[in-house]
């Protein structure tokens, strides 16, 4: 219980991915800490495989659910040229966390780009950028869990919550079946980062 | 579905408290809301971004014994709803803002009547156009039809106006239209629960001629009492705890639902003195206090998302009552497009003559980013139906007419709309729900051109019906597929009249697409499997030769559902993959699947693919193999 943390994140991918249930989950850790949330996503066309945002501000006085250009903190992109996309939304000394895993473009009106030349952008615009590939950490455990693993990356990079208040809040927003795979997909999102600041 | 969050709250006071705080999708609580205000029928037709309203509602009928229903369209709908109020029970219809449009004619009649049980009208509008087609502003239809517009500033404030939008209704023999927009309805804000009221009515109808056949002799007494009625609204808006006045100033800033949430921000930043009107009925005004709000101000600005409805009514009232100051509103905000909390900051600080804040650096970052990361705009699904038809569509008119785009393609609303990104590009022209059918109809009687509709089973049957019998009555000769995949499936799979089960889970004789067609009096029609390539491309030849109406129906069911189905029942997905006898020839890549690659050679992403086949079977050296 602190009710005094603030942070604006956002989250993005593409239609699939569990973009939605995670912006969920955290939208909960913030209130079940005792902060305000206000969270906005992305539905309706976005989801036939389309680009998805979410939007999510935690803080004591939150008026809007979205974020001005530049005012974010943490962006946790689950594909890399979707994160590219959201850059513009974080500050220059935010941080990110990002899967590195692509997902190819039905449009080819320009070719996929070099996932280095992606990964220099990002970090030429943000210093304290993470890479894993969460979609291959998630596979052996459930390929459904990549939200899992990412919650559990940017638990470790950036939120300012508790492993443990997180975990709850997963526990309370999963079906009883899935938990324990979340939780192992959470855990090993959580120690690919530790293993990066290592 | 909601989730449930608790924690301990401790107000200023240092009082301990234990509130139960629930994490709600806007929209959900809104649906909430209602069913605190004591809703007793709950219907409506999916639309973006107003479906999860009625969802929230049917999810949770059962519990207090709500009659709900997804009607076959808005009018029906409102129809349905406006039966709940002359029974007396308060009644709910739902809609997304171009729905109010095929509801007009019933929510014009009975706004003459003055209503029994309240009833209230969701209207869900889309400034930005994120899923719609116009940014069409409910609260001009409001105004047409006289009823009192209830619009919430957030999440939470849109339940609790929900269940007060009921008592409104029927203190003042109103419907109230609540509007809500793209950004009340899908984002998630904690909210705190109430108990139910007034939902145990026993409906009856009463018989009351004079009040409900509106034949001239009667309609000309109701338009009278409708203006006594909206008189008498007007007076007492000013008492609904919604609108306010905070904080002083000689500047005024009104703003009205969700840009009150982008104004306060933005004066919080700018650190300004200013006295704040917040709006949340934009009709009628609370006159008295927005006469109250302009005493002594130096200049006024009214920031709304899309028409200055707010600041033409503002601008009337200070001129009624003898102010000459200034009042800008579309002057400084945009007239078109949502608000954010940048746009906002940037009005603002214009109005005040105040540094604004330099949005070019993000512009060109965006246009960089542009430059090198492709688009990747919604499509149609791995193994959905209704690329084949498509394809074909294509196929036929590269082999009737080589290169020559001679084919005229009207198509519709749904997520077959997707049909216009290449590389199908398919899709020529899409107004609204049933104008391909009817626009193929006029066409056809035109120009020389083949033309080939494209229609889903949902919106067939919302209003696609009687342009058929149209194309039939005046011998028009063109051909339309509708697309049957079983389900209303770009909203999120509601059931509609051809599923065989209802929401309420009561099996129905399920309406077959095919029946309805040739009941209409249509000669040519086929039914083809939306996965065998060769049959479809075959069929559609045939009905474009036709003299006269072709309907081919189009049957596969929506790759989302059938897979999530095979899932449950232990089944395996099959999955494709590219063997080395690819040629590289892109054959396969005019299907447009989001789960075919290409370098050098085709390849299949594994996490995509569905096994639908149809790739398979358009690769001209069967290059493309299920995995063993």
């Amino acid at each position: 219980m602190n009710g005094d943390k603030s942070i604006n994140v956002v989250m993005c991918g593409v239609g699939g991915q569990g973009i939605v249930l995670a912006s969920r989950i955290l939208s909960e850790v913030a209130v079940s800490t005792g902060n305000q949330v206000y969270c906005t996503e992305s539905h309706g066309m976005a989801q036939r495989g389309g680009s998805v945002v979410a939007h999510i501000r935690i803080g004591r006085r939150v008026h809007s659910g979205l974020i001005p250009l530049g005012e974010g903190d943490l962006l946790i992109g689950f594909e890399p040229i979707e994160a590219v996309r959201s850059l513009p939304y974080i500050r220059e000394g935010g941080s990110a966390v990002i899967n590195s895993y692509k997902i190819p473009t039905v449009m080819k009106t320009v070719p996929y780009p070099e996932i280095d030349m992606v990964e220099g952008f990002i970090r030429d615009h943000i210093k304290k950028a993470y890479f894993l590939d969460a979609t291959s950490l998630a596979k052996p455990i459930n390929p459904r869990s990549v939200n899992m693993v990412m919650l559990g990356a940017a638990t470790k990079i950036a939120l300012p919550f508790s492993k443990k208040e997180v975990l709850d809040a997963i526990k309370s927003n999963v079906h009883e079946r899935f938990y324990k795979s979340n939780v192992r997909a959470f855990e090993a999102g959580f120690k690919a980062m530790e293993d990066v600041l290592e | 579905m909601y989730q449930i969050s608790q924690h301990l709250f401790t107000p200023t006071n240092n009082q301990l408290l234990i509130v139960m705080k629930h994490i709600m999708l806007g929209n959900e609580a809104i649906g909430r809301g209602f069913i605190e205000g004591g809703v007793q029928v709950a219907v409506g037709y999916p639309g973006t971004p107003s479906t999860e309203i009625l969802q929230y509602i049917i999810d949770n009928a059962g519990e207090y014994g709500i009659y709900t229903e997804w009607s076959v369209n808005e009018k029906v709908a409102m129809e349905v709803a406006i039966a709940g109020s002359v029974a007396g029970v308060r009644s709910l219809v739902t809609m997304k803002s171009v729905g109010l449009n095929v509801a007009s004619d019933p929510i014009n009649a009975y706004a003459y009547m003055g209503v029994r049980g309240g009833m209230v009208i969701v209207s869900a509008d889309d400034p930005s156009c994120h899923s719609t087609h116009t940014e069409q502003d409910s609260r001009y239809h409001a105004k047409l039809a006289y009823l009192p517009v209830f619009e919430p500033s957030n999440p939470g404030e849109g339940k609790d106006m929900a269940s007060v939008a009921f008592e409104y209704s029927e203190r003042w023999e109103q419907p109230v239209l609540f509007r809500t927009t793209t950004r009340i309805g899908h984002s998630r804000y904690p909210v705190v629960w109430k108990g139910r009221n007034n939902g145990d009515r026993v409906p009856e109808f009463i018989r009351d001629l004079t009040k409900y056949v509106n034949l001239p002799q009667n309609a000309r007494r109701m338009r009278q009492e409708l203006v006594e009625r909206m008189e008498k609204i007007k007076k007492d808006i000013n008492n609904l705890e919604f609108n306010r006045v905070e904080g002083d100033g000689s500047i005024g800033i009104v703003a009205s639902g969700i840009s009150y949430g982008y104004v306060k921000e933005a004066v919080d930043k700018l650190d300004i003195e200013c006295r704040i009107l917040k709006i949340s009925t934009p009709y009628p005004l609370p006159e008295e206090m927005v006469v109250q709000f302009l005493e002594d101000l130096e200049r006024v600005l009214v920031v709304e998302e899309v028409e200055p409805i707010v600041e033409e009514g503002i601008i009337k009232i200070a001129n009624k009552h003898g102010f000459s100051i200034p009042i800008y509103g579309k002057e400084f905000v945009p007239l078109t497009g949502e608000l954010s909390p940048d746009i906002a900051y940037n009005s603002i600080a214009r109005f005040l003559e105040r540094p604004e804040k330099d949005l070019s650096k993000f512009e060109e970052m965006v246009n960089r980013i542009s430059e090198f990361i492709p688009p990747r705009p919604p499509v149609l699904c791995p193994g959905c139906p209704h690329r084949t038809a498509f394809y074909s569509i294509n196929r036929v008119e590269k082999k009737l007419f080589k290169k020559e785009r001679n084919i005229v393609k009207p198509s519709d609303i749904g997520c077959y709309t997707l049909g216009y990104q290449p590389p199908l590009s398919a899709v020529d022209t899409n107004f609204c729900m049933g104008a391909s059918v009817g626009v193929a109809s006029g066409l056809s009687k035109l120009i020389e051109k083949p033309v080939v509709a494209t229609i889903g089973d949902s919106t067939f049957f919302h209003a696609g019906i009687p342009p058929l019998l149209n194309m039939v009555f005046n011998r028009a000769k063109a051909t339309v597929i509708i697309l049957d995949n079983r389900t209303t499936a770009m909203t999120g799979h509601q059931p509609h009249p051809g599923v065989g089960k209802n929401v309420r889970g009561e099996k129905v004789p399920p309406i077959i697409v095919e029946e309805i067609v040739k009941a209409c009096g249509v000669d040519f029609v086929r039914v083809v499997d939306a996965f065998d390539v060769k049959t479809f491309e075959e069929t559609l030849r045939e009905a474009v030769e036709y003299d006269g109406v072709a309907v081919i129906v189009s049957k596969g069911p929506c790759a989302l559902l059938d897979v999530r189905d095979k899932i449950r029942a232990g089944e395996t997905i099959p999955v494709y993959y590219v063997s080395d006898d690819c040629t590289g020839c892109k054959s396969c890549l005019n299907l447009g699947c989001p789960a075919i690659t290409f370098d050098e050679k085709a390849g299949i992403e594994e996490t995509l693919c569905v096994g639908c086949s149809v790739c398979a079977q358009v690769c001209p050296v069967n290059a493309i193999k299920v995995v063993e």
